[in-house]
């Protein structure tokens, strides 16, 4: 599960594994506020994506996601 | 009566939501933000997102379900807390009002994520320059 270092990598590779097969795709948040972690997998059960935050960046990877 | 092999060792369908459990989006902006609160000391929120064609049978590995016509338009939002599930229906009708509503609870509960100290700020609006 490879695990990308910055936003920019993770969202291309996100945004191909959606384009590959959208009904496969999903993406996942867990937000742990005791951490102060939130980690983000996108996969299509074959293949899995992992970005970790714990600096905040504005959300616009919601928006993102959402508008895919 | 005995099963058949055949049967004991086929897959199931495709899985397909239960659409009455399905909160509306309202509801569930008010409830994931429960969640969030609920695991504010401890625990984890989870949230799903993906595409969703609007199925509410399951897929028979045979043959298809009569009368169904995949929507193009709608996304299916799920959240958890390990224990407490809840889901909703996003079609792209209302997704500008819910995207707004759903961006401004995160930001808001998502709030212990760690400050960008000012100096990677800078530096990084250097590089952009």
């Amino acid at each position: 599960m490879p695990q990308y270092q910055t936003w920019e990598e993770f969202s291309r590779a996100a945004e191909k594994l959606y384009l590959a097969d959208p009904m496969k795709a999903r993406v996942v948040l867990k937000y742990r506020h005791s951490d102060g972690s939130l980690c983000i997998k996108v996969t299509d059960d074959l293949v899995q994506w992992h970005f970790k935050y714990y600096k905040i960046l504005n959300l616009r990877n919601v928006i993102g996601n959402l508008e895919t | 009566g005995l099963y058949s092999w055949e049967t004991v060792t086929q897959l199931p369908a495709t899985y397909a939501p239960k659409a009455k459990s399905h909160r509306p989006d309202c509801k569930f902006l008010t409830e994931l933000t429960r969640l969030f609160q609920k695991c504010r000391l401890s625990g984890s929120v989870f949230i799903t997102l993906k595409k969703y064609d609007g199925r509410t049978k399951p897929i028979p590995r045979k043959g298809s379900v009569e009368g169904f016509e995949p929507s193009d338009n709608k996304c299916l939002l799920r959240a958890t807390d390990g224990k407490k599930k809840i889901s909703t229906v996003v079609s792209s009708k209302e997704v500008n009002k819910f995207q707004m509503a759903y961006s401004n609870l995160l930001r808001a509960n998502m709030d212990g994520l760690k400050k960008r100290d000012k100096k990677s700020k800078s530096k990084k609006s250097k590089a952009a320059q």
